[in-house]
């Protein structure tokens, strides 16, 4: 008796047709995963938040418009620095210049005149 | 960033997009691997579409339950998929054959396309038939042989879904195949194969 039997090209036509024939997921099908997905995901990490400048003080505030308090004690310091220079005896200002400023004049180019004359 | 199915984008940067909290990456990656599950899931059940629903929608909820414990270069999210979708079809497997029901009333619902109704009507009855006969098939047989001839994957891509080396993967679906040519030769007339004329 003969028996018929499926060849191999058969079986393979027949699992190819299997394989394009993939069932469909449904819109409401897939719209369930989705809702699982979101459900589940985490939430994204949140920055911590600084704190408002209008929330400090005025030293903060203005602190922060000079670059942080460092910065500004920079300023504050060399501000106290020029009263004091302005407000002290000129004799004493010699200690740190070493006498300079008694000088009639101070000639930076001394022999600077011959790029004016002519000849 | 808008990404969808046909983004470049690899599914595992996705999962971490994902456990980062970006909601397009959830739309993404449920467009990309869920039908892919569902498929599979429904060739390894028979057909049984509510059945092949459940196991896809649960393989897709662990997949986002360890989305922020998830590390790339370790595995391939459609193979880790694959792997739970088989575990959860096994189980259902068993369960069905405790309780002794039977599968071939759960047609699968095929896709438009077929060139006309007689056609269509073969087709489906073929479809049944091979839904028949993998179900006859033992379970590591039935998984390489979908996963090779009907979802496509490499051999080592099968190798890594059932964690067994290559050559077992070559073996299993070559015996899986001539158990399915040996089931479907019965009924190749019925299925409209016409006789070669070879004898067995």
């Amino acid at each position: 008796m003969r028996m018929k039997v499926m060849q191999d090209k058969e079986l393979d036509k027949l699992l190819a047709v299997a394989a394009n024939q993939a069932p469909r997921p449904s819109a409401g099908f897939m719209d369930r995963v989705l809702a699982d997905a979101l459900s589940l995901q985490p939430k994204p990490a949140e920055l911590p938040q600084r704190p408002s400048p209008t929330a400090e003080g005025l030293v903060a505030r203005i602190a922060v418009l000079f670059g942080g308090a460092p910065a500004l004690a920079g300023v504050c310091s060399a501000a106290v620095v020029g009263l004091a220079f302005g407000y002290l005896n000129p004799t004493t200002l010699d200690v740190l210049t070493g006498g300079l400023t008694g000088a009639e004049t101070l000639e930076m180019f001394p022999s600077a005149d011959f790029l004016t004359t002519e000849g | 960033m808008a990404l969808d199915a046909q983004d470049t984008t690899s599914d595992e940067a996705l999962m971490v997009l994902y456990a980062n909290g970006d909601r397009h990456a959830a739309m993404a990656l449920t467009q990309r691997v869920t039908p892919r599950v569902l498929a599979y899931a429904s060739r390894m059940l028979s057909g049984d579409r509510a059945e092949a629903e459940d196991v896809a929608q649960e393989t897709m909820l662990r997949l986002w339950r360890m989305a922020p414990a998830w590390r790339q270069g370790e595995t391939k999210v459609t193979t880790w998929a694959y792997r739970v979708a088989t575990n959860l079809c096994i189980d259902r497997q068993r369960s069905r054959r405790r309780k002794g029901q039977v599968t071939l009333d759960d047609a699968p619902d095929l896709a438009d396309g077929a060139p006309g109704a007689d056609q269509r009507l073969q087709d489906g009855r073929r479809m049944l038939a091979l839904e028949a006969a993998l179900a006859e098939l033992p379970d590591r047989q039935r998984q390489a042989v979908v996963l090779r001839h009907i979802e496509g994957l490499s051999n080592p891509e099968i190798a890594a879904v059932m964690e067994i080396g290559v050559e077992a993967v070559e073996s299993l679906t070559a015996r899986g195949k001539r158990a399915l040519a040996a089931v479907l030769s019965g009924q190749k007339e019925a299925l409209g194969y016409e006789d070669e004329g070879h004898a067995g």
